[in-house]
């Protein structure tokens, strides 16, 4: 329970997320603006769009079931057995949401070229579409149903073993995680809808094709953004409703705090099967795709020319990603802190910043960057720098750190800060002393998420770049084309042991920031 | 007349669901007064309106005979009440050390230095934990932590003391350790005490009278004695007779 | 204690601002470094690994900092033909390398660019330049027809475009999309060589016949390569990477006996309003001269020079341009041409099929 009854705070702290909010969405106003305002000599709502509309509504569809069916099972066999390995098996699924959507697309359609390996049949169309992009949504599931999981009580899941065994153990822990992963299956989905590289590479018909085509074939931006309004709008609709029915979940899911969390049991069976399944889903998942990426660096690797690539890069890539890691989290806490008491605004918040996410990047890159060439050069610094990519990067992933923030925020005590009141402890204090301090595990996790999240998004760091500053995925990007395999493979490599490594750093920071305490 | 505390008629909701409803309570200077209830009847709520955590939507909170809230109206916020409480998590701080726990406390005072560092130093040594000062809350034992925040509360020397269920996990020896503890500090320093309990073993030694919160309102207080021969619900009977059990056995 | 505390938090107020204050001042600084010192910014659809050669070369001979942006053919993005137009008002490009003509007269269309004749563009075909000298074409690829050469004999290897929609090539033909890229170039050629009707009834033999269409020029050749399919069309410098990889391929310039093959020719483009036009005109003059031409023709990319004088590497794989039966083609009013059939047919088009 918490205080509610402050008029004033409540109508402070509405503003605050407000702003924030209103911020995220800043940068893609300018284009949606224009799309609102300004007559076009083309409707949008064409037969062709609505097709696109309607494969992509079935791709986020086929997306978010597939998602679903592979990460719920695992995220339940993950958190309820003990198996060896387990530690970095769970870890590692998260690779391939932090890998550039088009890795995976070009390592599986490398793979078949491969003899020993052209028995694996060939991706392509709708079902290669959802089968790659499904596999880049299993980790969201999957994190989300491991941590509803832990979520629940030992004595709960203690009561189902001795009712009835195993059977029961499941189904209790899919009937209490089931929402959630439902849920992060749903934002799967969703960020599919924007995703570019899989529909381009495997050749179906989506919505992000139809924009990508009224930006680079067309050139009718007003078009590109009342189709990206409409893409929002579709995504607005349906998610909300879902969104409101799953509030109590997953304010629950987000505000969980447990009393004696659940202990990975010994069954031998279950664990070699929880072991198995894990192990198959990091090799399909992330291995196979991984093995065509890097096949041709076998056979001609340029390891020298990739690592002057990448030391030319690495400061760069370094800014964009950290600063925009450091923007979306500072922005996540505040929102975080703020809604802290109030979950109808956590979930406005929440909804507000996901149907952002599902906007397609160049949208905010174009309106950005037309944005700077109408603003005096005075203002450059801003509209016009590595600043503006931070920021623009920063906002984009804003969603992503909210989410992780809040589940930071709502791990705290609320008597903590109460007992704050009743001492006089000033806010600021109290911030400084205790919920800071507190929330450093979180804060460092969801920079370096970030981090990784925003370096792999290309379109913006390649429309707002200025001259002369490249990172490193836009370099891969650059050289893709006719570059060696060689080399394009490499780079794709040492990014892959770059990511590994993030994610390894990212993994011993709770533990390592728990001893420091002790 | 006025005690140290004075609620009339007051009303709150929380998440639009009727909390208290026109609860009157009244704690006298220094007196020690058990509150019971059964459970989600609206103790805990009570004890943060007293304490100024929640503001009732109608009534009067009076605080050594000063309005503290009025008619939805926060007129005392809540460190300028001298109350301090013990929550049921304890609510220390985790990263802070014992030490710094209670000096965050009474940063609210203002203290010079030297006096903070004194009166700090004097609360740890009068709740037996001088030696804990450099550890963190998490490599304490359940009783030791109860310490921590005990000396946490009373560093501020507050009038009044509420107790919103801390002793819960605690086993008989240490919690009846604890009890004595806070009753010898109590006539030693001579603050009042509500205590939210379900259980009369915490009940005796400490308080003096009982109040019994039932749907939201006080439906009786008075002395065990009082309650005992003239209970009008069936918990404060049932109370009264198990205290006057222990006190007879 | 409280020092160390202190300075633990200072440290993490300072990380943002030392990370954001990194990234602002010094492109700030940059940028103003690049006006006084007359650093030119190019942004270039050619891909990075040719342009940057070029570049340096520039930088050696001229003392004139370059600064590349570099965008590739095959992106995913939307690249940075929309870049250059949003930021028309106040562009911070000086000169657009584009790959290729269309992108070249769209920028004329949109009003970006700005006419510059180049001294250098002596000995340069005037067919392949604007004729209000908006860009000025100089070393070129060539639309070529690529087949595997363990699928198809030497025999029965593809001599036209029209063999795409041939029945002994059914279902086995691939083509990029042709709403991008030179695929969409080469289509609205076809539309100016053949006419309206013609082409269309050209793209329906392709449906009839299987024609797969996939993401790119490079997907073609990947899939030509790997024998997913027999033929396809693309470009000369695709054919090439296949070709140095020793991958089992040919290609043919597609109907020299009739409308000709389609040469695509770099375009050099000055950048209307640019912060650094003196410089700007420099490179371009660089870009035109026949030492780029030779260049160009010893990369990887191995591109056709326009001059005929220009000597070419050994083993070059490709013919000079003057050796071709070309496809005659107003570049001028190509831009125009794709843009009619890129809302139109060819959209609906590419809805239909892909």
């Amino acid at each position: 329970m918490t205080l509610n009854g402050h008029n004033t705070r409540a109508i402070l702290r509405w503003w605050l997320v407000g702003c924030v909010l209103c911020l995220a969405i800043a940068p893609v106003l300018p284009l949606l603006s224009v799309a609102l305002v300004q007559e076009s000599a083309r409707p949008v709502w064409t037969a062709a769009f609505r097709g696109a509309m309607l494969s992509s509504s079935w791709l986020g569809v086929g997306v978010s079931s597939f998602a679903l069916l592979i990460g719920l099972p695992l995220g339940l066999l993950a958190a309820l057995y003990r198996f060896p390995g387990r530690r970095p098996l769970i870890l590692f699924q998260a690779l391939p949401l932090l890998l550039p959507s088009f890795l995976p697309c070009i390592g599986w359609s490398n793979l078949t070229t491969v003899r020993w390996l052209s028995w694996l049949p060939i991706l392509d169309g709708f079902s290669g579409c959802v089968f790659v992009l499904g596999l880049q949504a299993v980790p969201l599931p999957f994190f989300a149903a491991w941590a509803a999981c832990q979520n629940l009580t030992a004595s709960q899941v203690d009561a189902a073993r001795l009712h009835g065994g195993e059977r029961d153990v499941l189904a209790l822990s899919a009937r209490a995680s089931g929402p959630a992963a439902f849920l992060a299956a749903l934002l799967g989905g969703i960020l599919s809808l924007s995703s570019l590289g899989a529909p381009l590479i495997f050749g179906a018909r989506s919505v992000a094709m139809e924009i990508r085509t009224s930006f680079s074939a067309l050139f009718d931006f007003e078009l590109a953004g009342r189709q990206c309004l409409f893409l929002g709008g579709i995504v607005l609709l349906l998610t909300w409703p879902i969104l409101f029915i799953g509030l109590r979940t997953l304010a629950s899911a987000v505000l969980a705090r447990q009393t004696r969390p659940v202990v990975p049991y010994h069954h031998s069976l279950m664990g070699r099967l929880a072991f198995g399944a894990l192990f198959l889903s990091l090799v399909i998942g992330i291995g196979l795709p991984t093995l065509g990426l890097c096949l041709p660096a076998v056979r001609n690797p340029m390891l020298g020319r990739a690592f002057q690539k990448v030391w030319a890069t690495a400061g760069t890539t370094l800014v964009f990603t950290g600063g925009a890691g450091v923007v979306a989290v500072m922005l996540a806490t505040l929102v975080a802190l703020a809604a802290a008491a109030d979950s109808r605004m956590r979930l406005v918040a929440l909804a507000v910043l996901l149907s952002l996410l599902a906007m397609p990047p160049a949208m905010a890159a174009i309106g950005v960057s037309r944005v700077a060439t109408e603003a005096p050069p005075q203002l450059d610094w801003l509209t016009r720098s590595q600043l503006t990519i931070v920021l623009v990067l920063g906002l984009r992933f804003l969603p992503v750190a909210a989410v992780a923030m809040m589940r930071a925020v709502g791990s705290m005590s609320p008597s903590w800060i109460d007992a704050g009141r009743i001492h006089g402890v000033t806010p600021f204090r109290m911030l400084r002393r205790v919920i800071l301090p507190n929330l450093m595990p979180a804060i460092v996790v969801s920079v370096l998420l970030v981090m990784v999240l925003a370096a792999a998004d290309i379109t913006t760091t390649h429309l707002l770049q200025p001259p002369g500053s490249q990172s490193l995925p836009v370099a891969i990007f650059t050289v893709m084309a006719n570059s060696h395999e060689g080399l394009v493979a490499s780079l794709c490599l040492i990014y892959l042991v770059g990511v590994v490594g993030m994610l390894l750093i990212a993994s011993q920071i709770p533990r390592l920031w728990q001893r420091r305490a002790a | 007349m006025s005690g140290l505390v004075m609620c009339t008629g007051v009303d709150c909701r929380l998440g639009g669901r009727s909390v208290l409803s026109g609860t009157d309570l009244t704690v006298a200077e220094a007196e020690s007064i058990a509150l019971v209830g059964t459970s989600g009847c609206g103790k805990s709520t009570l004890l943060r309106v007293i304490a100024g955590l929640e503001i009732p939507e109608a009534g009067e909170v009076l605080i050594g005979g000063t309005p503290a809230t009025r008619d939805g109206r926060l007129l005392v916020p809540p460190h300028r009440r001298r109350i301090a409480m013990l929550f049921q998590d304890l609510a220390l701080w985790p990263n802070l050390s014992v030490y710094e726990n209670v000096r965050l406390g009474i940063s609210g005072l203002r203290l010079p230095g030297k006096q903070s560092r004194e009166r700090i130093e004097q609360t740890l040594e009068l709740c037996g934990i001088l030696d804990l000062a450099n550890r963190r809350p998490g490599t304490l034992s359940g009783g030791q932590q109860q310490r921590v925040a005990l000396a946490r509360a009373l560093a501020m020397h507050p009038k009044l003391l509420l107790l919103d269920e801390p002793l819960g996990g605690l086993d008989l020896v240490t919690k009846q350790g604890m009890l004595r503890e806070i009753a010898g500090l109590k006539s030693e320093l001579g603050f009042g005490i509500i205590l939210v309990t379900h259980d009369p073993v915490e009940v005796y030694g400490v308080c003096q009278s009982l109040a019994v919160l039932q749907d939201g309102r006080i439906v009786e207080q008075g002395s065990f004695e009082q309650i005992r021969t003239s209970a009008r619900s069936e918990l404060g009977k049932a109370f009264a007779t198990a205290m006057q059990g222990r006190c007879e056995g | 204690m409280t020092i160390r505390l202190a300075v633990r938090y200072s440290a993490f107020l300072l990380v943002p601002a030392t990370l954001v204050g990194c990234s602002s001042s010094p492109p700030s600084s940059k940028t103003n470094v690049a006006a006084e010192s007359g650093t030119v910014v190019v942004y270039s659809s050619v891909d990075e690994v040719f342009a940057e050669p070029i570049c340096k070369q520039f930088e050696r001979q001229t003392g004139i900092a370059v600064e590349l942006v570099p965008d590739t053919e095959e992106t995913k993005s939307t690249g940075l033909l929309n870049r250059l137009i949003a930021e028309k008002a106040r562009p911070r490009a000086d000169v657009f390398w584009s790959g290729d003509p269309v992108r070249a007269a769209i920028l004329k269309s949109k009003d970006v660019s700005a006419a510059y004749h180049s001294p250098s563009a002596e000995g340069l075909p005037a067919d392949f330049a604007d004729p209000g000298d908006y860009w000025t074409g100089f070393s070129a690829r060539a639309r070529v027809l690529i087949y595997n050469t363990d699928l198809v004999s030497e025999a029965e290897r593809p001599t036209s475009i029209h063999d795409l929609g041939s029945p002994k090539f059914k279902g086995k033909a691939c083509l990029a999309n042709p709403l991008f890229g030179t695929t969409s170039m080469h289509a609205a050629a076809l539309f100016q060589v053949l006419g309206d009707e013609a082409a269309k009834e050209f793209f329906q033999t392709l449906v009839d016949n299987g024609v797969k269409i996939v993401s790119s020029n490079g997907e073609v050749r990947r899939r030509v390569v790997k024998g997913e399919f027999a033929i396809g069309i693309t470009d000369t410098d695709d054919v090439n990477v296949a070709i140095q990889e020793g991958k089992p391929v040919g290609f043919v310039y597609p109907d020299s006996q009739g409308i000709g093959t389609l040469i695509v020719p770099n375009a050099a483009v000055l950048i209307a309003g640019c912060p650094n036009g003196d410089n700007g005109k420099k490179f371009i003059d660089f870009l035109l001269s026949s030492e780029t031409e030779a260049a160009l023709a010893r990369s990887e990319a191995a591109q056709m020079p326009l001059r005929s004088d220009v000597e070419l590497p050994d083993g070059f794989p490709f013919k000079p341009v003057a050796e071709l039966k070309v496809m005659r083609v107003d570049y001028a009013t190509l831009a125009d041409k794709l843009e009619e059939i890129s809302h139109g047919f060819l959209k609906q088009w590419v809805d239909e099929n892909q």
